[in-house]
């Protein structure tokens, strides 16, 4: 028994080490991703739940394990007060204002704003979002670039929060690919999962915007192999994490084509995960590399702005989640411009991270080599 | 669980979306069932337009159609849940009976979204169609109404 718990904690540190070595960040790194998850967030996804005061009390109709079963119907007059505090949190977490703190009412917020948002009888899949802020508010992404540091005793590495929000990422892709792989693999070509996505949201909901109206005159095996692509994509996120740097930089990638392409085709503007990738991006060196010192300041000043907007535009109950924009169905083509658009910043940015990495995986290499040469002669 | 009991998907959750329906090409004909909205056009008797979803629900996002129409967007009288938990002390989670003046509500709120798109207001009609489109072409071949349902907002 002890041998089979010692070998199984063996396991288990191997596969945290081989995580950690794999999709390691600097702390310096986290702080500017910190700035940026927040201020994008601002920009383009504080969660809004003011909407729902406008809908009728008969939509009620929560999931079973859910914290709004708690409620017999939706607390309308709460919304407004937590988009307002949601916004603060947000703002104070971006400035490294006690991040861990503001961090974590975040995420309580939203979470409890969320429950009611899928009492309209569907569950959406947007928990990543919450799940970095959670996961990393326990890190020390509120150190660095941080207006008012964290304190306490801050553990050692970050690393491990990297690697938990990774495999956290990994086990989602996992409940998504192990669903279609169940349906998807059928090895029948008078059956389509890509197809049944296409035709309903074409023909139901209108979704015929940007490349939709092309996605169609392909050979059947074709649609086949990309129900079989999602599939092996999807279930093959924890293989490339453990497999090597570039394998998971490289995943991330294809992750990034896939959301441009569901934007592209089934004109679904799906940009949560857009926040969770860009942890893995090493934000310190790309500043050095293109000498950018960070403006504090400027920036401090500048979300400060962001948060007045939407603060006044929940005030008189207009506003989104996309700052400046109205609440409602019509913006979806705006919404697809603009997701195109940041999923195509995303693909430069991994292009350059795996170069950057090959980079310097060569000067290593190349050091050891010369460390060799230089024994040798000795 | 949710991919075999979708009621008991629980929220919060580490679930990304799988979307993992599947549909029938044959001969490059597929065939989707398509869900439609429908209401009185207000300038002549018994024809039905079919409606703008996006901008009759909003603000409520656009794919939610398919879970409200099926709850006949809260009007079915079946919205009613008592879950009791055997804990100590045992509770009960508040009802979700809808009261009559709630479901007025709703009704009136149903109602002014379709005035605002100039239908008449008295009848909602849902209808689930089997489609059959050439997939070369994107044109639908064949239509066949498979289920109905008409919600009476006039009281």
């Amino acid at each position: 028994m002890s041998k089979l718990s010692g070998s199984l904690n063996k396991y288990n540190d191997i596969f945290w080490e081989r995580i950690s070595q794999n999709v390691y960040t600097s702390e310096k790194s986290l702080g500017l991703f910190r700035c940026i998850f927040g201020s994008l967030a601002l920009v383009l996804y504080p969660p809004s739940f003011s909407w729902i005061s406008q809908t009728p009390p008969a939509f009620f109709d929560p999931p079973i394990i859910s914290i709004a079963n708690l409620f017999s119907g939706f607390p309308y007059q709460a919304f407004a007060v937590i988009d307002l505090i949601v916004i603060i949190s947000l703002i104070l977490l971006t400035l490294g204002v006690k991040a861990r703190f503001f961090g974590l009412l975040t995420v309580a917020l939203i979470i409890f704003g969320q429950s009611f948002t899928y009492s309209f009888g569907k569950i959406d899949h947007s928990i990543l979002f919450v799940s970095v802020i959670a996961i990393m508010s326990f890190s020390g992404w509120g150190t660095y670039y941080s207006l008012m540091p964290d304190s306490g005793k801050r553990l050692k590495s970050s690393s491990l929060h990297v690697s938990i929000v990774t495999v956290v990422l990994c086990l989602g892709m996992i409940t998504a690919g192990s669903a279609k792989a169940y349906n998807w693999l059928d090895f029948d070509l008078s059956t389509s999962g890509i197809l049944s996505w296409y035709y309903l949201a074409y023909f139901d909901i209108d979704r015929n915007l940007l490349l939709a109206s092309h996605f169609i005159k392909l050979p059947m095996f074709l649609y086949e192999m990309m129900d079989y692509s999602a599939v092996i994509f999807e279930l093959s996120a924890i293989l490339a994490a453990l497999y090597s740097r570039n394998s998971w930089l490289g995943w991330i990638l294809l992750a990034c084509l896939f959301h441009l392409s569901t934007a592209l085709i089934l004109n679904i503007p799906y940009g949560v995960h857009v926040y969770l990738y860009l942890l893995f991006i090493d934000w310190h060196s790309l500043g050095q590399s293109i000498k950018i010192s960070f403006p504090l300041k400027t920036f401090s000043i500048s979300i400060i702005l962001i948060g007045l907007a939407h603060w006044y535009q929940r005030i008189f109950n207009e506003g989104s989640a996309v700052l400046f924009q109205p609440k409602s169905n019509s913006i979806l083509a705006f919404e697809l411009y603009l997701y195109v658009f940041l999923w195509s910043i995303m693909i430069v940015l991994f292009i350059w991270e795996i170069y950057n990495n090959t980079v310097n995986i060569n000067i290593k290499q190349d050091c050891l080599l010369a460390e060799d040469i230089a024994n040798g002669n000795n | 669980m949710k991919t075999f009991i979708p009621a008991f998907e629980p929220y919060p959750a580490i679930i990304l979306p799988s979307g993992a329906s599947l549909t029938n090409v044959e001969d490059g004909i597929i065939q989707i069932e398509s869900l439609t909205m429908w209401a009185e056009s207000i300038d002549s008797d018994n024809e039905w337009e079919a409606i703008d979803i996006a901008a009759f629900l909003d603000p409520v996002p656009v794919h939610y159609v398919y879970a409200l129409a099926t709850n006949q967007f809260g009007l079915n009288g079946n919205n009613v849940r008592e879950i009791r938990v055997r804990l100590f002390p045992d509770f009960t989670l508040p009802s979700k009976t809808i009261t009559k003046q709630q479901e007025k509500k709703t009704r009136e709120w149903l109602k002014q979204k379709l005035a605002d798109q100039n239908f008449k207001t008295q009848n909602l009609r849902i209808t689930i169609s089997k489609k059959a489109i050439d997939t070369s072409t994107n044109r639908i071949l064949s239509e066949e109404e498979i289920h109905e349902q008409i919600i009476r907002l006039a009281e």
